[in-house]
C-alpha cells in the first residue's frame, strides 16, 4: 500500500466520522465534511468541463480546424459569450437568446420523448394486456394474465381518479357520479400507498447498501491499522 | 380643611390641590374666569367681545394712530341709501350721462333697446279672466302678519340698522359686520398644559409601550433539552442498525442464500449471453458518487459477465462525474480481466447537455463524442486507427447492447424515451439493458412488462445484483455485502414491527382501567 494510499484511507475515514456525526446533531464537523464534498465537486466538475467539452469542441477547432469547424464553433462561442451577460442586469437581455434556444431544444425533446417514449406505449400495453393471444413470461396463464391486466386497470383508473380535485357543495345525498368518484379515490388510495411504500422500501434498500459499504470500509481500515499496532 | 371633588373620578380632594390624588385629572382650571377682566372686555359695535391684549402697551404710536384712523372711519354717522345714491350719482356724473367705464356704442344700444321697449304696451286685463282673487286669511293669521310688519318697533329697527358703506354690498341695510368677525383675529384660546390621564389610561399606555419596545428586542428562543426523546430515540435505532451491520461484517456466520431466480434479470443474462464474439456494448455510467456502493455491487455481476463473453465497451456518461466512476469500476475489474484502455474498452467521458444529449447518440457519434477522456481522437485520424470498441459504429443502433447504470428516474426514463425506440427500429438485435438502484423498480418495471418491451432486461439494486450473480456462478463478487445487507434489513423490519407493536399498544396500557374510572366517578 502506498503513502497515498493510507493518505486517501486516513482522509475517508475521517470524513466517514464527520459524515455519522450527524447521528448527534447539525455540527461544524458535519457541515465541514459538506462544505469539502461540494467545492470538491465543484472544481472537479469545472475542471471535466474545460477538459471534456470546452477545449476539443470549441477551442481546439478554432485553432486548428478546417474552416467548416471553426465556423461551427464559432455560434456555441457567440451563444456561450451572450449567456454570460446574464450577469449584468443592464446587458441581461441579450442573454435571452441562448436561454430561450436551451429552454426550447430541451421541451422540444422531453415532451416528444415522453409522448412517444412512454404515453403511447404505456397506454398500449394496458390495453394490450388484455389480449389473451399473446403470452408473457410470468403469466402465461391465461386466467392469471386477466387478473392481472384488471388489476393493472383498476389501479391506472382509480389512482387517476384520485387525481381529480373538483369541489362543489357539500351534499347531504351525494348523486351517483359522486359516489362513484368517492369510491374510486379511496381505492385510488390505496393503489397510491402501495406504491410509496413500494419506493420507500428501495430507498431503505439503497441506503442500507450504502451504509453497509462504509461500514465495512471502517472495520477494514480499523483492521489494517489496529492489527498491525496490535501485533508489534 | 375644605374638600374639592374631582370632576374626573368624583372623589374628595383637599382644596390646594391642583390635580386629583387618584386620577391625576386637573381639579381647578389653569385660567381661571376673572371677573374684573371680564367686565373689561370692550364692547364692539356687533356686541362681540373683543379680549384685551397683555401687550397693548407696548403698541408702537403708528400702529396706534393706524388703528385710531380706522375707529374714526367706523364712527362716522350713518348715511341713508338716498345720500348713498346721490353720493353716486356725483362720482358718476349726471343721471343722463355715459357711465363712466361702459363704451359709448353700448351704451346707445342699451337707450335703443330702452325706447323700443317703451312703445310697447301692456295689454289691458281679459274681463273674460279674472285673476286669482286673494285669499281671505283668519283672523288670528292677519294678526301675527301685522304683528311682524305693522310693528312700528320693527321699522324703527330697521331704520337703527347700520348701512354698508365699502365693498359690494355698499348701500345695503342691515348687513352682517362679517369685518368686525372674521378680520379681527383672536389668540389662541389657553388650554390646561396638562393632559388628564386617568390611571386605567396609565394602565394603557404603559402596555402599549412594552409592546412597542418589545417590538425591537429579539426574543431569546425557549431553550430545548440537550437531549431529547428524538435524539435517544435516533440513537438507540442507529446503534442497533450499526452494531449488528458490524457484527456481521467482523463475525461472519453461516453465509446466507442468495436471491432466488428474477426473470427480468435472467433476461439480461440472456442477451449476455447471445453477444456474438467481440460484440460492442455501449456502457452509460449515469449515477452519482453517493450511489456507487449499490450500483457498483449490483452491476459488478453484470459487467464481469460482459468481459467474461470478451465484449468490446464504450464507456459515456452523462453526469460530469461519471467518467472517473467508469475509469474506477474498471479498475476494480482489472486484476480478473485485464481489459485495457483503448483496446478492450474506450472511455468517451461526459456528453454535454444532459438528457437532451441522448439525442446526439442517435446522429453522428463521432461528430458528438470526438475524444476519449485521455484526449485522444477515439474515431482515428491520419496516424491513428479507429479504436477497436469503435470500429463500424457510427450512432447507438450499432450497438449489439446498450447497457445503462443509473440511479435517476429521469435519467432513465431519458435513455428509453430517446434511445430505445432508435435502438428498435434501426436493428433487430439491439437491446437496452439497465441496472438501476432499486429505488428505480417500480418506475422502470412497467418498461420492462410493456408489449413489445422497451427495456429488455434490468438489474435492480443489490437484490438483482445476487441474483444475477448467482445466474453465472460469480457469488463472491456480492457476498460481502449480501449477508450484512440482509442482517440490516432483518433489524430494519424487527425494529417497525416493535414500534407498530408499541404504538397499538401503548394507548391501550394508558387507558385508565374500568374500575379507576369508576372510583373516580
Amino acid at each position: 500500500m502506498s503513502n497515498l494510499d493510507i493518505f486517501g484511507a486516513i482522509l475517508g475515514f475521517a470524513l466517514t466520522l464527520m459524515v455519522f456525526s450527524y447521528l448527534i446533531g447539525d455540527n461544524p464537523l458535519f457541515r465541514v465534511a459538506i462544505h469539502i464534498f461540494i467545492g470538491v465537486t465543484a472544481g472537479f466538475v469545472c475542471i471535466i468541463v474545460i477538459n471534456n467539452v470546452l477545449l476539443p469542441r470549441m477551442i481546439v477547432p478554432l485553432i486548428s480546424g478546417s474552416m467548416e469547424e471553426r465556423l461551427l464553433a464559432i455560434i456555441p462561442m457567440l451563444l456561450g459569450w451572450l449567456l454570460l451577460t446574464k450577469i449584468s442586469p443592464r446587458l441581461a437581455t441579450f442573454g435571452n437568446i441562448p436561454v430561450a434556444f436551451l429552454v426550447g431544444v430541451a421541451a422540444a425533446v422531453a415532451i416528444g420523448g415522453a409522448v412517444l417514449g412512454t404515453l403511447f406505449p404505456q397506454i398500449n400495453a394496458t390495453i394490450a394486456i388484455f389480449d389473451l393471444t399473446t403470452s408473457r413470461g410470468f403469466d402465461t396463464n391465461k386466467g392469471l394474465q386477466l387478473v392481472n391486466g384488471i388489476i393493472i386497470l383498476v389501479g391506472t383508473v382509480t389512482t387517476l381518479a384520485y387525481f381529480h380535485f373538483g369541489t362543489g357543495p357539500q351534499q347531504a345525498n351525494p348523486t351517483g357520479l359522486q359516489s362513484l368518484l368517492r369510491g374510486f379515490n379511496q381505492v385510488g388510495q390505496v393503489f397510491i400507498a402501495i406504491t410509496f411504500g413500494f419506493l420507500f422500501a428501495g430507498v431503505y434498500s439503497a441506503a442500507m447498501v450504502a451504509l453497509v459499504e462504509r461500514l465495512s470500509f471502517i472495520v477494514d481500515f480499523l483492521k489494517s491499522v489496529l492489527l498491525p499496532l496490535l501485533s508489534s | 380643611m375644605a374638600e374639592i371633588n374631582c370632576p374626573l373620578c368624583g372623589k374628595a380632594n383637599p382644596d390646594d390641590f391642583e390635580v386629583c390624588q387618584y386620577c391625576q385629572a386637573r381639579l381647578k382650571p389653569l385660567l381661571a374666569p376673572d371677573s374684573a377682566e371680564e367686565n373689561s372686555l370692550p364692547q364692539d359695535e356687533t356686541g362681540v367681545e373683543e379680549p384685551t391684549s397683555p401687550a397693548a402697551a407696548e403698541i408702537p404710536e403708528w400702529l396706534q394712530e393706524l388703528r385710531q384712523d380706522e375707529d374714526s372711519l367706523e364712527l362716522e354717522p350713518e348715511r341713508s341709501s338716498d345720500e348713498l345714491a346721490a353720493d353716486i350719482s356725483e362720482a358718476t356724473g349726471d343721471a343722463g350721462s355715459i357711465p363712466t367705464g361702459t363704451p359709448d356704442w353700448i351704451y346707445e344700444v342699451e337707450q335703443e333697446t330702452q325706447r323700443d321697449f317703451d312703445h310697447i304696451e301692456p295689454p289691458p286685463p281679459s274681463p273674460a279672466e279674472p285673476g286669482p282673487e286673494p285669499a281671505a286669511l283668519p283672523d288670528w293669521l292677519e294678526s301675527i302678519r301685522l304683528g311682524l310688519h305693522g310693528t312700528p318697533g320693527l321699522a324703527s329697527s330697521q331704520a337703527t340698522e347700520p348701512v354698508e358703506s365699502t365693498g359690494p354690498l355698499a348701500g345695503l341695510r342691515g348687513v352682517l359686520a362679517a369685518d368686525a368677525l372674521i378680520s379681527r383675529s383672536r389668540g389662541p384660546a389657553t388650554r390646561p398644559a396638562k393632559l388628564r390621564v386617568s390611571a386605567n389610561q396609565l394602565v394603557h399606555i404603559d402596555l402599549l409601550r412594552e409592546l412597542v419596545e418589545s417590538e425591537g428586542k429579539s426574543q431569546p428562543l425557549p431553550q430545548k433539552p440537550s437531549i431529547s426523546s428524538e435524539h435517544i430515540l435516533r440513537w438507540g435505532i442507529a446503534l442497533a442498525v450499526c452494531l449488528a451491520v458490524v457484527w456481521s461484517i467482523i463475525f461472519p456466520g453461516q453465509p446466507a442464500a442468495l436471491p432466488a431466480f428474477q426473470e427480468e434479470t435472467a433476461e439480461l443474462n440472456r442477451l449476455i449471453e447471445q453477444l456474438p464474439d467481440g460484440g460492442q456494448v455501449l456502457v452509460a455510467f449515469d449515477y452519482e458518487p453517493g450511489e456507487f456502493a449499490e450500483l457498483d455491487a449490483a452491476a459488478s455481476a453484470v459487467i464481469d459477465h460482459l468481459m467474461i463473453q470478451g465484449a468490446y465497451l464504450t464507456l459515456v456518461s452523462t453526469t460530469p462525474l461519471g467518467p472517473v466512476l467508469a475509469e474506477r469500476f474498471i479498475e476494480e475489474l482489472q486484476p480478473v480481466h485485464h481489459y485495457t484502455a483503448g483496446v478492450q474498452y474506450v472511455n468517451l467521458g461526459y456528453i454535454p447537455g444532459g438528457t437532451a444529449s441522448l439525442v446526439m447518440l442517435t446522429g453522428n457519434m463521432p461528430r458528438a463524442l470526438p475524444y476519449t477522456i485521455e484526449g485522444l481522437a477515439a474515431w482515428g485520424s491520419e496516424s491513428q486507427p479507429v479504436l477497436p470498441p469503435l470500429q463500424g459504429i457510427q450512432n447507438v443502433g450499432d450497438y449489439d447492447l446498450v447497457m445503462v447504470l443509473v440511479d435517476d428516474p429521469d435519467v432513465a426514463r431519458a435513455w428509453v424515451e430517446q434511445v430505445e425506440p432508435f435502438i428498435s427500429s434501426s436493428s433487430p438485435q439491439g437491446s437496452l439493458g439497465m441496472v438501476i438502484s432499486a429505488q428505480l423498480e417500480p418506475i422502470i418495471r412497467p418498461y420492462y412488462d410493456a408489449n413489445p418491451r422497451q427495456v429488455h432486461g434490468f438489474v435492480a439494486g443489490l437484490r438483482g445484483g445476487a441474483s444475477y450473480a448467482r445466474l453465472n456462478g460469480r457469488e463472491e463478487l456480492v457476498r460481502s455485502y449480501w449477508d450484512s445487507f440482509g442482517v440490516g434489513l432483518f433489524m430494519a423490519v424487527l425494529l417497525m414491527l416493535v414500534a407498530g407493536l408499541m404504538y397499538s399498544t401503548y394507548p391501550l396500557l394508558t387507558r385508565p382501567s374500568k374500575s379507576d374510572s369508576e372510583v373516580k366517578g
